[in-house]
């Protein structure tokens, strides 16, 4: 890697890095609303009635097994290891698609339920938080495919390496944050 | 030969990282559905400090944000991230439940104040 590719790199991570501190912030004001609010039920369901916890446990490790994958591709990608970096990104793009699957399948039977956003502020703000969170996640696999694709036409160079390491740092980010939905909205909110 | 090895280290490294992160998810799982703990608060925090712990794993195995070589302006800008979130969350916490002591009303009586404040009028 020459110069000014290092010089660009380190720009593009920084630039990224940024976003996500931004990121975090919007997550931060999300994660504020809903635990004020997820007291206020206004004579709807409370969080302890209409999660459905293995699933959730199950949605979660599906999460981590796909951030595992991209971490694992992006070290395939860095050894030249194309076939591997291909399986690896294929699997992260596959179990991602998982993950939003499994959570509409959630979103879609709450609402059939009859506990859609409308009913009480606590609905309200969950649905904000795990549905922005999903919004990242589908727009992180977009971006998946595309490199998928970009990476399947040409040879690795330091430029696709960069362009996988940046998506590494957004996937590993959005696990993160799932870590603390997982923690506050399911397991605070669905039992105290 | 050597390469070969650098690569399954990183590999390891990885895998070691998800399966701490696997092990404390489903440790978390287990305490708070079967409630080994009887006090919410003492749930609270354990699950608090379980998320807590899995973040540093993940940013340590995941990320690298400790690797020596790498710029310090990443733990930097971190540390002011994690800075700003707990003064949105527990702000905003401490001043709803302050505004909703000082309110003195319960649900019902709000309701019914609001109701005669309506038939005032605009």
């Amino acid at each position: 890697m020459n110069k000014h590719n290092d010089e660009q790199s380190d720009i593009a991570t920084l630039g990224l890095w940024i976003y996500l501190m931004t990121d975090m912030m919007l997550f931060a004001g999300l994660f504020a609303t809903f635990m004020v609010l997820r007291g206020n039920t206004a004579g709807g369901p409370a969080a302890a009635d209409i999660f459905n916890m293995p699933y959730i446990l199950i949605e979660t490790l599906v999460l981590l097994f796909s951030s595992l994958m991209c971490g694992l591709a992006f070290v395939s990608a860095k050894f030249g290891r194309l076939r591997d970096m291909r399986i690896y990104l294929g699997l992260t793009i596959l179990f991602g698609a998982v993950f939003i699957g499994m959570e509409l399948y959630e979103f879609s039977q709450l609402v059939g339920e009859g506990h859609s956003w409308s009913v009480s502020a606590f609905l309200s703000s969950y649905f904000t938080l795990v549905g922005t969170h999903g919004l990242h996640i589908a727009v992180g696999l977009l971006w998946a495919s595309v490199l998928f694709v970009r990476l399947l036409k040409r040879p690795l160079n330091p430029n696709s390496l960069r362009k996988l390491g940046l998506f590494a740092l957004f996937w590993h980010f959005l696990e993160l944050v799932w870590i603390f939905i997982f923690s506050i909205v399911y397991l605070i909110g669905g039992t105290i | 030969m050597k390469q070969m090895d650098a690569y399954d280290r990183m590999i390891l490294r990885y895998c070691a990282g998800a399966i701490i992160s696997t092990l404390l998810t489903t440790g978390i799982y287990i305490i708070t559905v079967n409630g080994v703990f009887d006090t919410a608060i003492v749930v609270g925090l354990v699950i608090l400090l379980v998320a807590l712990i899995q973040l540093i794993v993940q940013l340590y195995f995941f990320l690298h944000v400790n690797e020596g070589k790498k710029p310090r302006w990443q733990v930097h800008s971190l540390w002011f991230a994690v800075a700003m979130i707990v003064i949105v969350v527990v702000g905003s916490i401490w001043i709803m439940k302050n505004l909703d002591y000082n309110m003195g009303m319960s649900a019902e009586q709000m309701h019914q104040y609001m109701l005669e404040e309506n038939k005032k009028g605009f």
